[in-house]
């Protein structure tokens, strides 16, 4: 910012020092379990390619097998990363409520924070896969009318709480409405 | 104007009936005219003929039978008792289609040229659900049509003046019948010779684009026959030789087809402003007819060139409210716009001057991302050249390399010096571009979200890329400081959630 128009900036700084900061709030982190969800998913892709590579290792002729040991390498460098970024992944995810909007925070290498609005709401859902049920976790899905960039998707929450902000939210989109 | 009754289930205007076979027509006749092709180019004996006759007489008796059942069966009516609009229609089975007046975002006119034959509107009914997202009622007579919009975007607009209580700042609820019939405010009429210049100054790639793509479609449909692809082979001989005078003609033709794209599509643009509603109208082919609401736009744009600005030509793009990602869609182009008419637009929508009161500028690191970006390929065409270095000598390639790196850096600096963030107090205003200059106007109180993403490098240096989610498309912001745009954002997210009027 230039320093001219930091001058006419100072008119609403002021206003905007005692505004809430949203990059203050503690959030909840997500679940474990939701880890052990994300490790089984990539296990079992890690499985399907190891069954393709022992299949090339049974039925290619033997001059193929240089390419395949790369290929072993290579998948093994990319499963250790994925497991990795799982761990990062939860790790790094949390959300968090407030009094007029929510907050969610994700990723490891792209750490993107998204902030919705109560009265920006359209609906809110609660989903739970099968692999969800076995583990008791839940997703928290808000809709907002701004596209699919704007939806909040939260996973690992336990199903009791999400069933429970879900009736918040939607208690909190009716009094707005 | 006499007084339409909507109420009772009712049928199209007798002569949607011709539109109707018409139109079946006109799709049997694309889908037929291979064979129609083949008959004329084979030699066919007379039983063959005469059962291509009946076949061909069979079906058109069929579609024509079709055509007067489905004009039969469609029917529609406003049910004032359930607050919603009944659309009855099919042949074998019945859709029944239902929307809720405060669903209903939209009621367009369109014509197409045989519409305008035969004297009929299509209304279009658009919708803010994701699915039955259009319905198309495709024969009215001209002071139906009117008359139907007018009591259903009545109906609409009390709907949501009743949901949004006392939020609107003028009476736009009230709505009289006859309000589309009186004189507009103002009105802006865009000539033929406007559009012409307008054709001329716009990209011509476009053109050129689409004579190649039907070049490689005509190449492809006559590969199969030998002679034909060795007789299009020669002038390509024939033109490698000269290569230039192809290149202007087809730049020439490219120009053509750009301005001809643009007089059709924008032939006699016209705006009208009345007390609640901007009227736009415009297209020679599809005529097309749109009420916009200021309480409707979500996002709005003016796009102009440098040569377009010295004839004060602005584009103005506006957006509504969308509930898929198809946002190209739902935008509406006006073009050709003196800048104050762009002004009387930006004045109607928003009511209130914009003073910006800041701005915020990318970091320097984005212009020292988008060089280095830049230079990957010269890289990469640099170590290809190490190991075939006969190919090129290195004086060529240093002197080109050198004239890309001055051009790109030039570029890519404007690029930097143009891309802005403003704020108002209830303005986000991005500017950007070098070439095509664009100012995208987003009013905060119809922000959806806020997101504020940061890729693990850009943390030592306390970078983030920021992203405002509209209801009409997302504006992305890369690269500022983050303690810097902190208080912004806190400051916009305030803004949001204290106010209480309808973003929509």
């Amino acid at each position: 910012m230039d320093p001219i128009a930091a001058e006419e900036f100072s008119n609403f700084e002021l206003k905007v020092a005692s505004l809430p900061k949203f990059e203050e709030v503690t959030l909840h982190p997500i679940s474990k379990k939701y880890l052990v969800k994300l490790q089984v998913g990539t296990t079992l892709s890690f499985l399907f390619f190891a069954v393709g590579i022992f299949l090339g290792y049974t039925f290619l002729p033997t001059e193929f097998h240089k390419y395949l040991f790369w290929a072993v390498i290579v998948i093994l460098l990319l499963f250790g990363w994925s497991i990795f970024n799982n761990v990062m992944y939860v790790k790094k995810s949390g959300y968090a409520l407030r009094e007029q909007d929510i907050i969610f925070k994700r990723g490891f290498l792209f750490e993107r924070t998204t902030v919705v609005p109560f009265n920006r709401i359209q609906h809110v859902t609660v989903e739970r896969s099968f692999l969800d049920k076995m583990l008791n976790i839940a997703t928290l899905k808000v809709f907002t009318a701004g596209g699919s960039g704007s939806d909040v998707s939260i996973p690992g929450i336990k199903p009791e709480t999400a069933t429970s902000v879900k009736e918040e939210i939607s208690g909190r989109i009716y009094n707005h409405a | 104007m006499p007084d339409y009754n909507f109420s009772e289930p009712q049928r199209q205007s007798g002569v949607g009936l011709v539109l109707i076979f018409a139109t079946s027509l006109y799709h049997i006749g694309r889908n037929l005219w291979v064979v129609v092709f083949y008959f004329a180019f084979k030699e066919v004996d007379q039983r063959t003929l005469f059962f291509a006759g009946a076949g061909l007489m069979l079906l058109l008796l069929l579609s024509l039978a079709y055509s007067i059942i489905y004009f039969l069966n469609f029917k529609f009516h406003i049910d004032q008792k359930n607050e919603e609009f009944v659309l009855q229609k099919g042949v074998f089975s019945t859709d029944v289609i239902n929307i809720p007046f405060r669903k209903i975002q939209q009621v367009n006119f369109r014509r197409n040229i045989l519409q305008r034959i035969i004297g009929v509107y299509s209304v279009v009914v658009e919708t803010a659900g994701s699915q039955d997202k259009e319905v198309e009622i495709r024969a009215l007579s001209g002071e139906k049509a009117n008359a139907l919009a007018d009591k259903l975007m009545a109906h609409a607009e009390e709907e949501r003046a009743e949901a949004a209580a006392e939020n609107y700042l003028d009476d736009s609820e009230v709505m009289g019948p006859d309000s589309t019939k009186a004189l507009p405010q103002w009105e802006h009429k865009v000539s033929l010779w406007t559009l012409v210049k307008l054709g001329l100054t716009s990209n011509y790639l476009r053109g050129v684009g689409i004579i190649v793509a039907f070049y490689f479609t005509l190449r492809e449909q006559f590969m199969f026959n030998e002679d034909l692809a060795a007789q299009i082979q020669e002038p390509q001989a024939y033109f490698s030789q000269g290569k230039y005078f192809f290149i202007i003609f087809l730049l020439l033709v490219g120009m053509l087809l750009t301005v001809g794209e643009t007089v059709v599509k924008y032939f006699g643009l016209h705006l009208q402003k009345y007390k609640d509603t901007l009227q736009v109208e415009m297209g020679l082919r599809n005529n097309t007819k749109v009420n916009l609401r200021a309480s409707r736009i979500q996002l709005l744009q003016v796009l102009t060139n440098p040569i377009q600005k010295k004839m004060d030509l602005f584009q103005v793009k506006i957006s509504l409210a969308s509930s898929e990602n198809d946002l190209e869609k739902n935008q509406i182009k006006i073009v050709g716009l003196p800048p104050h008419v762009v002004e009387q637009v930006k004045e109607y929508f928003y009511q209130a001057e914009i003073r910006e009161n800041f701005k915020i500028t990318p970091s320097k690191y984005l212009l020292l991302r988008k060089i280095s970006r830049g230079l990957i390929p010269l890289v990469v065409i640099a170590v290809f050249l190490f190991f075939y270095a006969q190919l090129v000598s290195l004086s060529w390639f240093l002197g080109i390399a050198s004239v890309y790196i001055m051009l790109f850096s030039v570029y890519n600096f404007f690029y930097f010096k143009k891309l802005q963030l403003g704020v108002s107090e209830e303005f986000l205003i991005r500017h950007s571009g070098v070439w095509i200059q664009k100012e995208e106007y987003l009013e905060i109180f119809r922000l959806q979200a806020v997101s504020v993403s940061q890729p693990v490098w850009y943390k030592k240096r306390g970078l983030v890329n920021l992203t405002f989610h509209s209801a009409g498309g997302d504006i992305s912001f890369p690269m500022v400081k983050k303690v810097q745009v902190q208080p912004v954002l806190n400051y916009l997210l305030y803004k949001i959630e204290v106010t209480e009027k309808a973003w929509m």
